[in-house]
């Protein structure tokens, strides 16, 4: 059993120290990366790795490092705002859904379940077609689409909570609804919510990476890891290194968040822990959401 | 039995409603003139435009724009292709089965790699064997499906030479070949999805091998590979069932970014091509489709669960 819990523990530092060291490399890119990214270099197309260039060159000999070290901006920035947007439209809708239950519950939640209906990658991408593929078009796609997942959970704490004693107790001293909703209720309903915005970040990151690779999503010439990926399966026969290094940053970017989540999560809510082993975010993720990414 | 079917019915009339309006919402979306948007930056004579924004009913009001494409759709027509002047249904008929395919092959490949992955780490819980299989679920859920197929195509395409690297055939005319070209995509997709099906696994089958009625059994003197194989397995099995029809409709999202690494000619691949051309009754086509086919799944696997698990006939 200590060694579980060490195990578990363990791995969440690892994914503490994965996801410490992609917002490093966000927050200090112009640091840590002695290029610019978008600086060519046509002379030196396609480079492999070298003491100049540490992970090589692209199809436009731009340094790949500095390229995913600014690219690490794009993934956490979409990340925090799509997640941002999904938990502030999500956790007032649900929570009134919830609270105030009957019809406008069923109008709110049958909404939600007709967003939830389609896959993410599928319903952020006709929403980025529609709205033009422009960065902040990609973090309004994602929040929609992950709205619905903040909008159920925050309506079932809510349903478990609108029923408890403090609630009925305040309710009599007279204090009005939204007040008990607003002080009383939710900062009872917070530690799934944010399990959940955790978990979602991983998500979200690879959403905007598939967008961005598919060709839709963050517009080139901005260094994101998805676009990266788009521009380099042209020429992964004479250079395969150039579409192996962005990927990897992205796995590791997701591994991070999602081994936090998992730490998050024992870290807040016992209640939510799942005998599932080290690891282990998808059944907790999967259950409220019912379809997944 | 029937009552069950009736409600899940009932359920799905308003989410179909809604999906309805999001789908009918993406053309209205666009900011500025959709037919501006449409015809780009071409010198098109007015009456051209004329005709395009009454094909797309944008001469209407939007109630009325609602009311005349819902009963369009319910007709099943779902409008032409404003470049080629396909009819869309008849595009998403030949491309729809090709995305199929891959989602039952890639289905196959994780059902296939987690089943057995799954009941090894519940039995030897907390050795090598489980952590291996719970660092390859781990992965599985964080990998990028198309970075998988990227990373397949470099080592089993350009350097063994062993699979063709992108492109289909027919499983009829070409059976042989067909099944080279469906590997490498069946297996991108398969081997993220299996990430979540081990869990799954392995989580319902230490729930199963932890309650009273395999004590009973075992203390009956059972022999071991009967409580687990005949008792504990068949239960363990009823949330992996949901689990993997869940997934189905995610790989129908997911496969949009592997047929574009496979130029796998899908549904995925059909609506990027109409997003580039910016033939949006195809892509509103697709969304159509994947979306209330995914909800028809979920409720088939709603249903098949509660066939499969009598407890839950009765609540």
């Amino acid at each position: 059993m200590v060694t579980r819990v060490f195990l578990r523990n363990r791995l969440a530092l690892v994914g503490g120290i994965l996801v410490g060291l992609v917002v490093l490399a966000a927050l200090s890119a112009p640091l840590l990366a002695r290029q610019d990214p978008l600086a060519m270099d046509l002379g030196a197309r396609l480079r492999p790795p070298s003491a100049e260039h540490l992970l090589g060159t692209d199809q436009f000999g731009r340094d790949v490092f500095a390229r995913i070290m600014y690219g690490a901006r794009i993934s956490v920035k979409v990340g925090l705002v799509s997640v941002g947007i999904a938990l502030g439209c999500g956790l007032p809708l649900g929570s009134i859904s919830g609270y105030v239950g009957g019809a406008l519950d069923h109008l709110i939640m049958r909404i939600m379940d007709a967003v939830l209906a389609f896959p993410a990658i599928l319903l952020a991408l006709a929403l980025v077609a529609a709205l033009g593929p422009d960065i902040t078009n990609v973090m309004i796609a994602i929040g929609i689409r992950y709205t619905p997942i903040f909008g159920r959970l925050a309506r079932a704490a809510v349903l478990a909570e609108r029923e408890k004693e403090y609630v009925a107790a305040a309710r009599a001293l007279g204090l009005s609804s939204p007040w008990i909703l607003v002080r009383q209720i939710l900062p009872n309903c917070l530690a799934p919510l944010l399990v959940q915005a955790t978990a979602s970040l991983a998500q979200a990151i690879i959403v905007e990476a598939s967008l961005s690779f598919i060709g839709v999503g963050t517009p080139p010439p901005t260094p994101s890891w998805g676009t990266m990926l788009f521009e380099a399966r042209g020429f992964i026969e004479r250079a395969p290194l150039v579409a192996v290094f962005p990927g990897l940053a992205i796995c590791l970017a997701v591994l991070g968040f999602n081994l936090m989540g998992d730490g998050v999560r024992d870290l807040l809510d016992p209640r939510l822990r799942v005998e599932l082993g080290p690891g282990a975010s998808g059944a907790m993720v999967l259950a409220p959401s019912r379809a997944s990414r | 039995m029937i009552q069950l079917l009736a409600r899940r019915v009932v359920v799905l009339v308003p989410v179909l409603f809604f999906m309805s309006v999001i789908v009918f919402a993406i053309l209205r979306l666009i900011p500025g003139d959709p037919v501006d948007v449409i015809v780009g930056a071409e010198q098109v004579d007015p009456q051209v435009r004329q005709a395009l924004r009454a094909e797309l009913g944008l001469d209407l009001s939007l109630p009325e724009q609602y009311a005349r494409w819902v009963a369009r759709v319910l007709r099943g027509d779902l409008g032409r292709s404003v470049r080629s002047r396909d009819d869309v249904l008849a595009l998403i008929a030949d491309k729809f089965p090709k995305t199929l395919l891959l989602a039952v092959a890639s289905a196959a490949v994780a059902v296939l790699v987690a089943l057995p992955l799954g009941i090894v780490a519940a039995l030897c819980r907390n050795t090598l064997a489980d952590y291996g299989a719970m660092l390859f679920a781990l992965l599985g859920v964080s990998i990028p499906n198309f970075w998988l197929g990227i990373l397949l195509v470099i080592a089993f395409s350009l350097q063994l030479a062993w699979l063709p690297s992108q492109g289909y055939a027919s499983l009829v005319a070409q059976p042989a070949q067909a099944l080279k070209h469906l590997i490498l995509p069946a297996l991108t997709l398969g081997l993220a999805m299996a990430g979540v099906v081990t869990r799954m696994v392995r989580s319902s089958v230490l729930e199963e091998i932890g309650r009273e009625y395999v004590r009973t059994a075992r203390a009956k003197g059972m022999s071991e590979r009967t409580v687990v194989w005949k008792h504990a397995l068949k239960n363990a099995l009823i949330p992996t069932v949901t689990v993997v029809g869940r997934q189905f409709g995610t790989l129908l999202g997911g496969a949009v970014g592997v047929e574009q690494v496979f130029s796998w000619p899908g549904i995925g691949w059909l609506a990027v091509q109409a997003i580039f051309a910016r033939d949006y009754p195809i892509v509103q086509g697709v969304v159509l489709v994947v979306g209330v086919f995914f909800v028809l799944v979920n409720t088939v696997v709603d249903i098949l669960y509660t066939v499969l698990d009598p407890r839950l006939r009765v609540a």
